[in-house]
């Protein structure tokens, strides 16, 4: 594959971290959440090596995708911009950054949309994440021709894996997995209370399951009450503020918790006091975030059963295979989407020889009309119009098998060849930037 | 010749009464592989002829010995299979789908087969102390190690999916056993009854020694053996309802006791 820029020396360089290499504690300080995002956005514009720009940020991963024409000086440009921005210095987060650029840049984006790279593979929240990122990219102004692309392109794909295999299945099976737990531990659901600290799709989703499975009381607990009231209302629940969990935590049998916080929020002295109070009955927990909100040693009392993310998918392995066969297709399809997009890319390197080809084509039938005005304007309006009309399409007759053999070649990787020979045979000034 | 009749009917049930748990036993096996919904089966049409034929062998018995169908161990064991069977008719047809009889046939195909091939073994009590005390002494500790039994069985497949599931390993075994919450029940509920029962047949027992061998009410290593089997029991209840030890806790020491039943019933003797 061809992985250099096109001759407009426009590279698509990608710098971040995500949930795989990172602790949430130092993704957190390099989030860009609420009006940070718009002002980081508006300061990374002002940066003239880099002609794009894109801040994707999330609880799991936070990356800026650009274009620029030096990736080396980029990836300088981008670190400096985190470290200003956040008032981090370089040293404490370089080592945790990944950086990618051309084809490995978009590789890692169409990956990411499809949820190749989640946390959770399969999840759907991703897409919308992606999709609300290009949003406000576009209106800042910070998107050009090749991010918009991408991101055009990415976002089909994105909406093609979910669409074209059964890759969400196993996030269902996941949630549904955890109520089989909880009915194989708990027995009857009808009598058992839970609580969803947290929001996040998988949460979201097993609450689902445990409200169609009958469970008899469902508390919601957030840091703002606004984000637990829509929970609560769709599953017929209670919302709570989440410095009130400890209160409720007693009269719960199972507690899902999915927040993007740095620390443990449910530690072993925690739960040893709820089991006390509860008369040790069993306690079902389930740690849905990275990093980890239930301290692992939980999982050690007597009668609580603590599940992450990870052991759940174990229940679902019997499917494996099934799993292994929706992440084929999905690499599939992301490999068809991705030859979409590098196509395009590569035809973007003879569209400046495309470019001043057509001009000097248009500038000989100028000269050739200027030659043969005084005949020309002799005659009636009509014929004159005839005339320009006969010289424009043979033009563009002239023109229409070269451009179409540039942009096939450009696609099978010769576009560079028969660019140059075509600029040298017409002794073209190409000028990059076009 | 109505004597001679009913010896061939004892030994032909005796043949056949293990033949048809065996049949019970592998059919609830294969249900239990094949984790099927709970519903009327060839398995269940051999167990309720099982235990028709079961109740036959035991009135039989009493027939042709004209004396108690549990007056010696391997008796005693046919016996409790026979409560234990019963018990686990009423838990699964009243109790809903329980999946027990998966692993507690095997245990009664073993025991009905031990104890029908050995039936004739063991000392008869002499007739003279037979009395009412002892058949309610005897019956009601035979109940009370039905239900242990029981409880054994239960308690140990308790522990066996709580490991499954304290190690995440969620094998073929993991679908298939009962909810943890309806076994710790299940052993709560059986470890009373086995509990009442047997207090109320060490009382009766006393007042048969008293009464009926004339011998003043003294520790024996069966009496201190049974005592501990009591404190184990006893224990596991106390700490149910004070300390809130249920679960894995609970069912340990209810296996516990009954490594003790068996010890009691193995080595235990009166000594008089």
């Amino acid at each position: 594959m061809d992985t250099k820029p096109n001759d407009s020396g426009k590279h698509v360089v990608l710098l971040g971290m995500n949930h795989s290499c990172s602790k949430a504690e130092l993704r957190d300080r390099l989030l860009f959440t609420g009006p940070k995002l718009e002002a980081g956005l508006q300061k990374i514009s002002q940066d003239p090596e880099l002609l794009e720009s894109l801040i994707l940020s999330t609880c799991n991963r936070v990356e800026i995708y650009a274009v620029a024409r030096d990736p080396a000086a980029a990836r300088r440009r981008l670190l400096d911009f985190f470290s200003g921005f956040h008032g981090i210095p370089v040293e404490e987060f370089e080592q945790h950054l990944y950086f990618y650029h051309c084809e490995k840049a978009a590789e890692h984006f169409f990956h990411v949309i499809s949820s190749l790279d989640s946390m959770v593979i399969g999840e759907t929240q991703i897409l919308a994440q992606v999709k609300d990122a290009y949003r406000t990219a576009v209106e800042m102004g910070n998107t050009g021709t090749v991010l918009n692309k991408l991101f055009h392109i990415g976002i089909e794909a994105g909406k093609r894996v979910r669409a074209e295999t059964k890759i969400s299945d196993g996030i269902l099976s996941i949630s549904s997995a955890a109520v089989d737990l909880a009915k194989k531990i708990l027995g009857d659901l009808s009598t058992a209370t839970s609580m969803v600290i947290g929001a996040g799709e998988m949460s979201t989703l097993t609450a689902k399951h445990l409200a169609a499975a009958g469970i008899k009381k469902m508390y919601f607990a957030n840091r703002t009450i606004e984000n637990a009231q829509p929970l609560a209302e769709q599953f017929g629940g209670s919302a709570l503020l989440f410095d009130e969990r400890e209160t409720v935590l007693p009269e719960c049998d199972i507690v899902i918790s999915s927040t993007c916080s740095p620390h443990f929020i449910i530690t072993p002295d925690q739960i040893k006091r709820v089991m006390a109070l509860r008369k040790h009955r069993a306690l079902f927990c389930i740690d849905i975030a990275a990093p980890r909100d239930i301290h692992p040693d939980v999982g050690r009392i007597p009668n609580v059963f603590l599940f992450t993310i990870d052991d759940l998918s174990q229940v679902v392995s019997q499917n494996s295979q099934a799993r292994a066969h929706e992440i084929g297709k999905a690499r599939t399809i992301i490999g068809e989407d991705l030859e979409k997009y590098y196509a395009w890319f590569r035809s973007q390197k003879v569209l400046p020889t495309l470019v001043s080809l057509r001009r000097q084509f248009e500038e000989i039938l100028d000269e050739e009309l200027a030659r043969y005005s005084s005949q020309i304007n002799t005659l009636p309006e009509p014929s004159r119009q005839l005339v320009r009309k006969i010289a424009t399409s043979l033009t563009n007759r002239f023109l229409n098998n070269p451009s179409r053999i540039l942009k096939e070649a450009a696609s099978e990787d010769d576009g560079g060849l028969y660019a140059r020979s075509i600029a040298a045979v017409f002794d073209l000034k190409v000028k990059n930037d076009e | 010749m109505h004597m001679v009749n009913l010896h061939i009917v004892a030994q032909a049930l005796r043949i056949l009464v293990p033949l048809l748990y065996g049949a019970v036993a592998a059919g609830y096996v294969v249900e239990f592989y094949q984790n099927r919904d709970r519903h009327f089966s060839w398995t269940t049409i051999f167990f309720i002829i099982g235990i028709a034929f079961h109740l036959l062998l035991l009135f039989v018995l009493f027939l042709v010995q004209n004396r108690l169908p549990y007056d010696t161990g391997f008796k005693g064991l046919l016996f409790v299979a026979f409560m234990v069977s019963l018990l686990f008719f009423w838990m699964d047809h009243f109790l809903g789908e329980i999946r027990y009889g998966a692993f507690l046939f095997p245990v009664i195909f073993a025991v009905t087969g031990m104890a029908s091939a050995f039936l004739n073994r063991g000392i008869p009590l002499p007739k003279q102390l037979l009395s009412f005390y002892f058949v309610v002494h005897a019956t009601l500790l035979f109940l009370a190690y039905s239900c242990f039994l029981l409880s054994f069985v239960i308690a140990s497949m308790y522990l066996l999916q709580h490991r499954q599931i304290k190690s995440h390993h969620l094998g073929g075994l993991f679908k298939r056993l009962p909810s943890l919450s309806d076994m710790d029940e299940s052993v709560m509920r059986v470890d009373a009854l086995g509990l009442g029962l047997l207090i109320l047949g060490i009382a009766t027992g006393f007042l048969w020694m008293e009464i009926v061998v004339g011998v003043p009410a003294r520790i024996s290593l069966k009496i201190g053996l049974s005592s501990l089997v009591v404190i184990a029991y006893l224990t596991e209840h106390l700490l149910r309802i004070g300390k809130g030890w249920n679960g894995q806790r609970a069912c340990l020491i209810s296996v516990i006791g009954f490594a003790f039943v068996l010890v009691t019933l193995l080595a235990g003797r009166h000594g008089y």
